[in-house]
């Protein structure tokens, strides 16, 4: 399994932010590093098919749709989570989503990630308001995790957690992203140990 | 029957007028210019509407009848896009279609189900239209400006949700739902203050012509009701369309 992203180029009106990536990304961890404002989440987003962009992206050299992403690939996006009323609900959301309709909820499942990530002492029936933002910011892992894509895109998913908890997740990942393509991005500075590789985002392109 | 008002009517009604100029001028808000158009374009539009009727009543011609009704909901169409302020290519012809298919659907239960007309007659087709078209504009105007503003204020929720696989339709649910729920409110609050709070105008104009107020009930009855059926199904038929036509492109923004 491989994803080949081919001259990517992304504008924002007149001013280009992404300036061609052609990058292949294997199965395991891929971490994506960078400056704030070179361009990590735009290219997330672009991968993703949230944003208008030039170039090709292919999945084991057949090229991919939006229908396809739509399918096999799940981002979990920095900030601005939807959440519904309770824990459970906002993380069954998307199983209601045509293009997660072979997806079955795994109740167990995520009560099992609840605990993992320190979230056990909500109960799933709790006010997501009732959370901080790190806490969402698990939730909304746990949300995107429980789809189990093929191609799993996250976009500094530790960036409001604490050093222990972020270990957690990275040793998580690590395990979760043995038989998919895992893209994150991160400054956590532990995360590099976890990576399969490292990729440095700097100009609209990547170095090293 | 009903006793004619006649010019000096006519004129002592603009001289109350003068209530809402002193108070414009007292507190300033610089709106003696707006008044004496606003007014001014009214009284001229329905003289001419007045006009125009006489002779519509007169030739009462089914095709004629048709246009002035396509007529009227291109006017409201324009009004909706204009007022909200939306940029949306083609949201003119989104709201004309969507006035366009719940007022028809509405209007023909009513007039040949309900009143029993056996021909589009222009007496009782073009005013009722003009109720039905006129609620719906304003009630899609709320709506269309609800459902942009939500978009704007929302977009990482609409990312968030297509990012786990939701199609444009399935993201955007939620702000259909708030759109629907703020075009529909005036409608439902406006029914419920009917015949306490105030008697709306349809009836207060069969009172005056002399129709007995139980009579004048039934009528009313039915028109709230195909004024509420109408306002939901073209809102609903405006954000469903706009959310499958809307480019959700972050890029440039919506739209
Ligand atoms: N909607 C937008 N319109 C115009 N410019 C934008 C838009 N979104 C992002 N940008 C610009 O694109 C550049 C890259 O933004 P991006 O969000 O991809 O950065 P990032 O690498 O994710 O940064 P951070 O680490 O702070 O999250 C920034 O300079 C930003 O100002
Ligand atoms: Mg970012």
């Amino acid at each position: 399994m491989d994803l080949f992203v081919k001259d990517l180029k992304v504008s924002y009106r007149d001013k280009e932010i992404i300036k061609g990536i052609s990058s292949r990304f294997g199965v395991g961890l891929n971490l994506i590093m960078g400056d704030s404002g070179s361009g990590k989440t735009t290219f997330l987003k672009a991968l993703c098919f949230l944003i208008r962009f030039r170039g090709v992206i292919f999945f084991e050299n057949n090229k991919v749709d939006e229908k396809w992403i739509r399918n096999n690939c799940k981002l979990m996006i920095q900030s601005g989570f939807y959440t519904e009323e309770t824990l459970i609900q906002t993380v069954k959301k998307p199983f209601e989503f045509k293009y997660n309709k072979n997806k079955v909820f795994d109740e167990a499942r995520f009560e099992e990630l609840l605990g993992l990530f320190g979230l056990s002492k909500f109960s799933k029936e709790d006010n997501v308001n009732k959370l901080s933002g790190g806490e969402l910011q698990r939730l909304a892992l746990i949300r995107a995790l429980l789809l189990e894509p093929k191609l799993f895109l996250a976009d500094e998913p530790t960036s409001n957690l604490d050093e222990n908890i972020s270990q957690v997740v990275y040793e998580f990942l690590r395990n979760f992203c043995k038989d998919r393509i895992c893209i994150v991005v991160s400054h956590d500075p532990i995360a590099k140990s976890f990576a399969k590789k490292v990729y440095y985002l700097t100009r609209g392109g990547f170095n090293g | 029957m009903v006793k004619p008002i006649g010019v000096t009517g006519l004129v002592v009604s603009y001289l109350i007028l003068t209530f809402v100029f002193v108070i414009s001028f007292l507190e300033r808000l610089k709106l003696e210019r707006d008044i004496l158009i606003s007014y001014l374009r009214m009284s001229v539009q329905l003289f001419l509407a007045g006009f125009v009727l006489v002779y519509v009543f007169k030739i009462d011609n089914p095709f004629l009848n048709v246009v002035i009704f396509l007529f009227m909901i291109f006017f409201a169409s324009r009004i909706v896009v204009e007022r909200s302020g939306v940029k949306m290519k083609n949201a003119t012809i989104f709201v004309f279609l969507s006035i366009l298919i719940s007022s028809a659907v509405v209007l023909t239960i009513l007039l040949f189900g309900i009143v029993g007309l056996n021909r589009l007659n222009a007496r009782y087709f073009i005013p009722l239209a003009g109720m039905v078209i006129g609620n719906s504009m304003n009630s899609t105007a709320v709506g269309i400006e609800r459902f942009f503003s939500k978009i704007k204020d929302n977009r990482s929720k609409i990312e968030d949700l297509m990012g786990l696989g939701a199609t444009q339709e399935e993201a955007l649910s939620f702000v259909r739902k708030e759109a629907l729920k703020a075009a529909l409110l005036p409608a439902l609050a406006s029914a419920s203050g009917m015949g306490v709070v105030f008697l709306p105008g349809m009836m207060t104009g069969q009172i005056l012509s002399g129709v007995k107020p139980t009579q004048a009930v039934y009528y009313q009855i039915v028109i709230v009701v195909a004024i509420g059926v109408t306002v939901c199904l073209s809102n609903y038929i405006m954000v469903k369309i706009l959310s499958r036509n809307l480019k959700f492109c972050l890029t440039y923004g919506v739209i």
